[in-house]
């Protein structure tokens, strides 16, 4: 499976709603019991905007130019944390969660 | 062991279009996609390897842009396989925002065949180049 297979594909809730796009993919390092390192993809981030992120404003990287900045991280608020434990079927380019859209977090670490 | 900036990130934060470097300090490509394992019931899927060049970057694109891409990147391989240049996850040293640092020489990478065949088939043919 590559990345890219995932970006891109869109993601519905366990009624059908639909609840955007995925922009990104978290990842976590965690130590394997035989002492190796992996690391795991842990989320899928989707909704928002996905151009946002891509140019960094996302990530409250980038300054300007004016009004840029402020409305990419106003799109960036509306984006959504999908864990992986909650996706059901990865069929083509959609993605099902057991979860509702009302459910879902907004991504928590604020990135400097 | 890879020794990575952050212990949680997201694929835009560190690896995704980050510049390689290889031991030697020199610039060994530029990451253009994630290579990650199928998952097993139950388990996330882990990174395996980064992919680089234009068959990797095709599919990012996405669309008939990204289809031309990865066609014309095809074309120009000097293997048949389709499948992107590969870097194992185990050839990490190190990965920050700027650049992700590796332990082998570019020498040994497939992200770096392409240059070499260029160099020796269409640079080290012209007088003076000193390839």
């Amino acid at each position: 499976m590559m990345a890219s297979e995932l970006i891109g594909c869109q993601v519905h809730d366990a009624e059908g709603q639909d609840v955007g796009a995925v922009h990104d993919l978290h990842f976590r390092l965690r130590l394997r019991p035989d002492g190796t390192q992996a690391c795991q993809l842990d989320a899928l981030e989707c909704g928002g905007i996905g151009l946002g992120h891509r140019l960094g404003y996302g990530e409250h990287a980038m300054r300007g130019p004016w009004p840029f900045p402020r409305l990419f991280r106003y799109l960036a608020r509306r984006s959504l944390v999908v864990p992986w434990t909650e996706i059901t079927a990865i069929d083509g380019r959609r993605i099902d969660i057991s979860s509702r859209r009302d459910q879902l977090q907004a991504p928590q670490k604020a990135r400097t | 062991m890879t020794r990575w900036e952050e212990d949680e990130f997201t694929a835009n934060d560190l690896p995704l279009d980050r510049e390689l470097i290889d031991c030697n300090g020199m610039p060994a490509g530029r990451v253009d996609d994630l290579e990650l394992s199928d998952p097993e019931p139950g388990q996330p899927p882990v990174l395996t390897a980064l992919l680089c060049g234009p068959t990797a970057f095709g599919p990012r694109l996405g669309g008939r842009l990204g289809t031309w891409w990865q066609a014309i990147g095809r074309r120009l391989r000097p293997v048949s396989e389709s499948y992107p240049n590969r870097i194992d996850a185990g050839l990490i040293d190190h990965v920050d925002r700027l650049e992700i640092t590796l332990l082998a020489a570019r020498e040994h990478l497939d992200s770096y065949r392409f240059r070499r065949w260029t160099e020796e088939k269409i640079i080290g043919r012209i007088p003076g180049s000193g390839a």
